[in-house]
């Protein structure tokens, strides 16, 4: 029986679920470590530490046959080398990433042009797929919880930045009371939270991300998951610039009408796509295998 | 941020993700967390009580709201708060434990496993003793 340990950013599990779901379809046994919001800012030196234990990487090689990770996240690096795992595999998480990272262990799902070029020039085995939030089934359930939600965007500059805490954007985030769905359970939470130390780096983002439900940055494949999903407000900005600014709200409805009129247009739908994708990626990613297909032959294959 | 210290005890053998989980979610809504290390924690091949206390002191060294402590005695064979750390809270997913809590009359939080971990501490300790000469 086929063993693996699936490892997701808890707030893309939902983009993931399709994965999951086909495997277990097909007779393989999945193990989700969900990377949750309390591994941020210092909560990481905590991460990599246990990771540096040598018992915890011995119990992961003894209970699966691969290893998934879904997760850039830094805090599974030791844990990743110290298995040195010949089924290690890497799920592409940023569409927008320039290369990929800590993956000189395992095997990269990717079709990102940057990546593939990347993979063949270190001798990195890759397997060409649809990036999974094409392919992704989205729950109702997670368009419904809190629809009124915000959303920020803001330019890639600013992720090396420390958001400033008296900033209007986060004194309204962080004030505001979210709403969730628990995953073991799906009972809905509901709650306030306080300011993360820390914003910078994937891990702060993710922070934004659970905090606010969404994040979108203009060079964020979370833009992509708005185009996609066509369903979040969103804060613009009166500066209107694209790197180092948060954006001021002016209204909502500015996206509104091209939402709706991908919604309403699928040929519409596929050139933004497309067109989004054509500086990144040198290939039509609607033409690859989906990423749950090319997983499931690529375990096969491994048998 | 609730302005309470919480007292968070088990016998942590050995440290593993998700009570580092647990403990960050304490953190962040808690001002202060005690850690409090078991008296009936086992020694054994894996582990003993020195070196859990050594190794959750160095992994929450960063912060400056965590502090750790050895608990003498069983905590929940007490008739009393002796040896105990001062606390307002106790949060334990242990049902012995909020038990005693509440024959207590104290104040008791459940705190769930650690949502996404995998292993239990009893998993971990039976896969690390069928390893012949393990020690942390």
């Amino acid at each position: 029986m086929t063993k693996l340990l699936y490892i997701v950013h808890r707030v893309e599990l939902n983009c993931h679920q399709h994965i999951v779901d086909l495997l277990r379809l097909n007779g393989i046994i999945v193990d989700l470590e969900l990377v949750g919001p309390a591994i941020v800012g210092s909560g990481i030196s905590v991460w990599k530490k246990l990771n540096d234990n040598e018992y915890l990487a011995l119990i992961y090689k003894n209970n699966y046959d691969f290893v998934i990770s879904c997760t850039h996240s830094s805090c599974i690096t030791k844990l990743r080398t110290k298995l040195k795992h010949s089924f290690f595999i890497d799920i592409e998480h940023d569409l927008f990433s320039n290369k990929p990272e800590h993956f000189k262990e395992s095997t990269v799902f990717t079709t990102q042009k940057k990546h593939t070029d990347y993979c063949k020039y270190n001798s990195i085995p890759f397997v060409e797929c649809m990036f999974p939030k094409f392919s992704a089934t989205y729950k109702k359930i997670d368009l419904d919880i809190d629809k009124f939600n915000e959303a920020i965007i803001i330019g890639t500059i600013a992720f090396n930045q420390k958001i400033k805490e008296d900033s209007p954007v986060i004194k309204r985030g962080f004030s505001k009371i979210w709403y969730k769905k628990y995953i073991n359970n799906w009972k809905i939470l509901k709650g306030t939270t306080a300011l993360p130390e820390e914003f910078t780096g994937p891990l702060g983002i993710l922070n934004c991300a659970d905090n606010f439900n969404f994040l979108f940055t203009i060079e964020s494949s979370s833009f992509v998951e708005f185009i996609l999903l066509g369903k979040i407000p969103i804060l613009l900005g009166k500066k209107n610039k694209i790197y180092g600014s948060i954006f001021d709200k002016i209204d909502a409805s500015h996206l509104q009408p091209l939402v709706k009129e991908l919604e309403h247009d699928p040929k519409l739908f596929i050139q933004v796509n497309t067109d989004m994708l054509k500086h990144w990626a040198d290939t039509n990613y609607f033409e690859l295998p989906s990423a749950a297909e090319a997983l499931l032959t690529f375990i096969k294959d491994s048998k | 941020m609730i302005n309470k210290i919480v007292f968070f005890p088990g016998k942590f053998h050995p440290p593993h993700l998700g009570h580092a989980k647990t403990i960050l979610t304490l953190i962040s809504q808690y001002k202060n967390v005690v850690v409090g290390v078991s008296g009936d924690t086992p020694s054994d091949k894996i582990t003993d009580v020195d070196n859990i206390y050594n190794i959750l002191t160095d992994l929450f060294s960063p912060f400056n709201s965590v502090v750790v402590v050895k608990i003498t005695g069983i905590l929940v064979d007490k008739s009393d708060l002796t040896g105990l750390p001062v606390f307002d809270v106790l949060a334990s997913g242990n049902p012995k434990v909020l038990a005693w809590v509440e024959h207590m009359g104290l104040e008791g939080k459940y705190t769930e496993r650690a949502e996404g971990y995998l292993f239990s501490g009893t998993e971990i300790r039976k896969e690390l003793l069928d390893k012949e000469g393990y020690n942390i």
